[in-house]
């Protein structure tokens, strides 16, 4: 028999659950396949690895149809239980029930009848003893009383679980919205309505943000498919979550929480389940981001979280992470820890709608040009290369890398930076902008922006520099798209703001009015991101163009302008 | 061989293999609320047939031809959308199937067991929900506010989260033994 041979473990290589196999192996189990499906089901089961995969679906499927589904000929006299353990007793008696509905010369079942005509002779003789009818009548008791507690508690205890109305109750708000694109327009949450426990949010672009009922705020970044489990709790499937929550740690083994709380100031921790692990909020701010086919990642930008991951080994393991950790675990359960990732750059707020009856922040007709070359050579630079010329009027030229070239009519880098000293004045809008292009077709990018560091020379390091957005050769999986930093550091870093190559206007404009400063991104002239720095203004003291080491970057139509509207200060 | 020797030991064999019967052919199988009909009628044709069993044979190669007969039959017959598959496909993959040892599926089951403890107590609820047949997959994605093919997706995540873990704490169990 095959039970001989020796036990030994056959892992497949499984699809990506969105893999085209592991989307047929969904609508065939929920019975929702088409001919289309089964045809193209076919073809694909003809790899071996598939069938391989196919079975390890469909077998797990079966074990859970035996474990839980309830057969149509269900027996009336047989137990029911929620856990549906009674499931395979019930298949087993319809069986049965119907082996009795054949005629007896279809079966031969005359030793199976002779049996019980016997047993059932000696026990209907055993009952007519009068001890046995006392015992009977006894028993009965007890087990009316039994059951009528048990009734009685089970009531008890469905009432006291029951919820206030009928559509659940609310845990959560959907408090903002930024380009939602829900997946399934017909079934998506109303805005109006609260969000109740264990609602799905199937979101395949833009942002939500939820206000929860505990006083926690979720912004969840599309393309993602979320799970509302409770005031104090979500699930993560797939896609980016940011998460705020005010709350009194309690149990924090951290000596600069000077302030011990009471005990009514303790909320319960935020959690937020992932795939394979669970993160624990204690009172911080943090992003998860979920790949479909990659790893699982969480970054925490503030406080504390508590992170539960299963090992390769089965055993779940627990770390604590502080501000700027982050860690990337896989399916398989391994981790890494300190890996920057997409977790990091989870948006952390909406973006402020805006205002109708607001001014704008820039008008065209009233802006002043400080500085514009389209590198014809009638330009600031004259035809030579930031490092020949060495600047224009007051402003020299900072350069660093000496791959700098003018050829037909364009300023071309393979790395460096090239900055124009400008300390910008409160109260106005600025603007730079540069045609860009990287012919490179991989990460490597090149870059604008504004810069606070004169010593640093370079928009990436750490500190670098300050509004400032770059473009990309070519998509990069592991790095994102293309990029925009607020302030300096990696924290600053906004998520990927598009998937454009080739050549583009790229804009950032520097916004000084008001209390805090505020940058706001453009591509080809339409908004892609923004950023609001601190109350204490950034110490910008450089403008200026960077291509990224390795890179073939071309610059156009370099621009600097000033506007000075007579508009109201924005507020932040 | 009479038939009244042979039957308790049938019997026996019937009872202690009555899972592993229904999942083999549930695995063939997989639309939901078929498999329950093939599984009684393969009861039924081995309890005509019981006296051709020797309990010297393995039963469960025997009850497999059983099953697998009745398996491709419902495919002819039925309005199921598996009768597009070729019945030389299903054949190869039932053979895979019945080539599964024992005590693979043992600790596949056991795995099984701690893999579905490990999962959250909503995922599982909802995998439940939607296994125990009494609800349709529609009715429970109108319920929650989603479309049926967002729930069969759901769905289908958890079934690839839980065969994951399987083969995680089968390699770990092998490893340890």
């Amino acid at each position: 028999m095959a039970g001989d041979v020796p036990f030994r473990a056959t892992p497949c290589e499984l699809p990506d659950a969105d893999s085209p196999l592991s989307r047929l192996v969904a609508v065939v189990c929920s019975g929702m396949a088409t001919a289309s499906d089964m045809r193209h089901l076919e073809k694909l089961l003809r790899d071996p690895e598939a069938q391989q995969a196919y079975l390890a679906f469909t077998r797990l499927h079966a074990e859970l149809q035996w474990r839980w589904r309830q057969p149509a000929d269900e027996q009336p006299w047989l137990g029911h239980t929620r856990l549906g353990s009674a499931a395979p007793a019930r298949r087993m008696g319809g069986f049965w029930s119907r082996l009795r509905g054949l005629k007896w010369r279809d079966v031969a079942f005359t030793p199976l009848r002779e049996s019980v005509r016997q047993w059932l002779s000696a026990a209907v003789a055993f009952i007519r003893q009068p001890v046995t009818i006392a015992m009977l009548v006894s028993a009965s008791f007890l087990l009316v009383a039994l059951n009528a507690a048990a009734h009685l508690r089970v009531q008890h205890v469905e009432s006291s679980a029951a919820p206030s109305c009928s559509r659940g109750r609310i845990v959560a708000q959907i408090s903002g919205m930024h380009e939602v694109k829900w997946r399934y327009p017909a079934t998506a949450p109303d805005p109006m309505l609260g969000i109740t426990a264990e609602t799905i949010l199937d979101l395949a672009a833009g942002l939500v943000e939820l206000s929860f009922t505990s006083g926690a705020k979720a912004i969840i970044e599309g393309p993602a498919l979320v799970v509302v489990n409770d005031t104090t709790a979500m699930q993560v499937d797939v896609g980016g979550v940011s998460v705020r929550y005010d709350r009194t740690p309690d149990a924090i083994d951290d000596s600069t929480h000077a302030k011990s709380p009471g005990p009514a100031e303790i909320k319960p921790p935020f959690i937020v389940r992932t795939p394979w692990a669970v993160v624990r909020d204690l009172g911080t701010e943090f992003g998860v981001a979920v790949s479909k086919n990659g790893p699982t990642e969480v970054h925490v930008f503030q406080g504390l979280v508590e992170l539960d991951h299963p090992e390769p080994h089965g055993n779940a393991r627990r770390v604590r992470l502080g501000p700027g950790d982050n860690v990337q675990m896989d399916g398989r359960g391994a981790v890494r820890l300190g890996v920057a990732g997409r977790a990091g750059r989870i948006v952390r707020r909406l973006p402020k709608a805006r205002d109708e009856n607001e001014p704008p922040d820039w008008i065209e007709a009233e802006a002043e040009v400080i500085c514009l070359d389209r590198f014809h050579g009638n330009g600031p630079l004259a035809g030579a290369t930031p490092q020949d010329r060495g600047g224009h009027g007051m402003n020299l030229w900072n350069v660093t890398g000496a791959d700098w070239a003018l050829a037909d009519g364009e300023l071309k880098a393979g790395g460096g930076m090239a900055m124009i000293p400008f300390i910008p004045e409160p109260g106005v809008v600025y603007r730079l902008a540069v045609d860009l292009q990287v012919s490179t077709d991989d990460w490597r990018w090149g870059a604008l922006g504004f810069l606070n560091d004169p010593k640093t020379q370079s928009f990436a390091s750490l500190p670098g520099g300050c509004a400032w957005m770059g473009q990309r050769g070519g998509h990069d999986p592991e790095r994102g798209d293309n990029f925009a930093f607020g302030g300096p550091g990696m924290i600053a870093r906004l998520a990927s703001i598009d998937d454009l190559y080739g050549r583009h206007n790229r804009m950032v404009q520097l916004d000084t009015r008001g209390n805090r400063w505020k940058a706001k991104f453009f591509a080809d002239g339409k908004e892609v991101a923004w950023f609001v720095f601190g109350s204490s203004p950034p110490s910008i003291t450089f403008v200026g163009l960077e291509a990224c080491e390795g890179a073939a970057v071309t610059f156009d139509n370099f621009r600097l302008a000033v506007c000075r509207p007579k508009l109201n200060a924005t507020k932040w | 061989m009479p038939e009244t020797e042979d039957s308790p030991a049938f019997v026996v064999e019937l009872v202690a293999n009555t899972r592993r019967l229904y999942v083999y052919i549930s695995t063939l199988l997989p639309v939901p609320g078929e498999a329950e009909d093939v599984f009684q009628q393969t009861c039924l044709a081995l309890w005509r047939k019981r006296h051709l069993y020797s309990p010297e044979r393995p039963f469960l190669a025997w009850a497999y031809g059983f099953a697998r007969n009745e398996v491709l039959r419902h495919m002819r017959n039925a309005r199921s959308p598996l009768r597009y598959l070729s019945q030389d496909l299903l054949e190869e993959i039932a053979s895979r199937e019945e080539a599964a040892t024992p005590v693979a599926e043992e600790a596949r089951r056991t795995a099984l067991d701690a893999c579905l403890e490990q999962m959250i107590a909503t995922q599982r609820a909802l995998l439940q929900r939607c296994y125990q047949g009494t609800e349709s997959i529609k009715d429970v994605a109108v319920e929650m506010r989603i479309s049926p093919a967002a729930l069969t997706m759901r769905l289908q995540r958890l079934r690839h989260a839980l065969v994951k873990c399987i083969e995680r704490t089968v390699a770990a169990t092998e490893q340890t033994t």
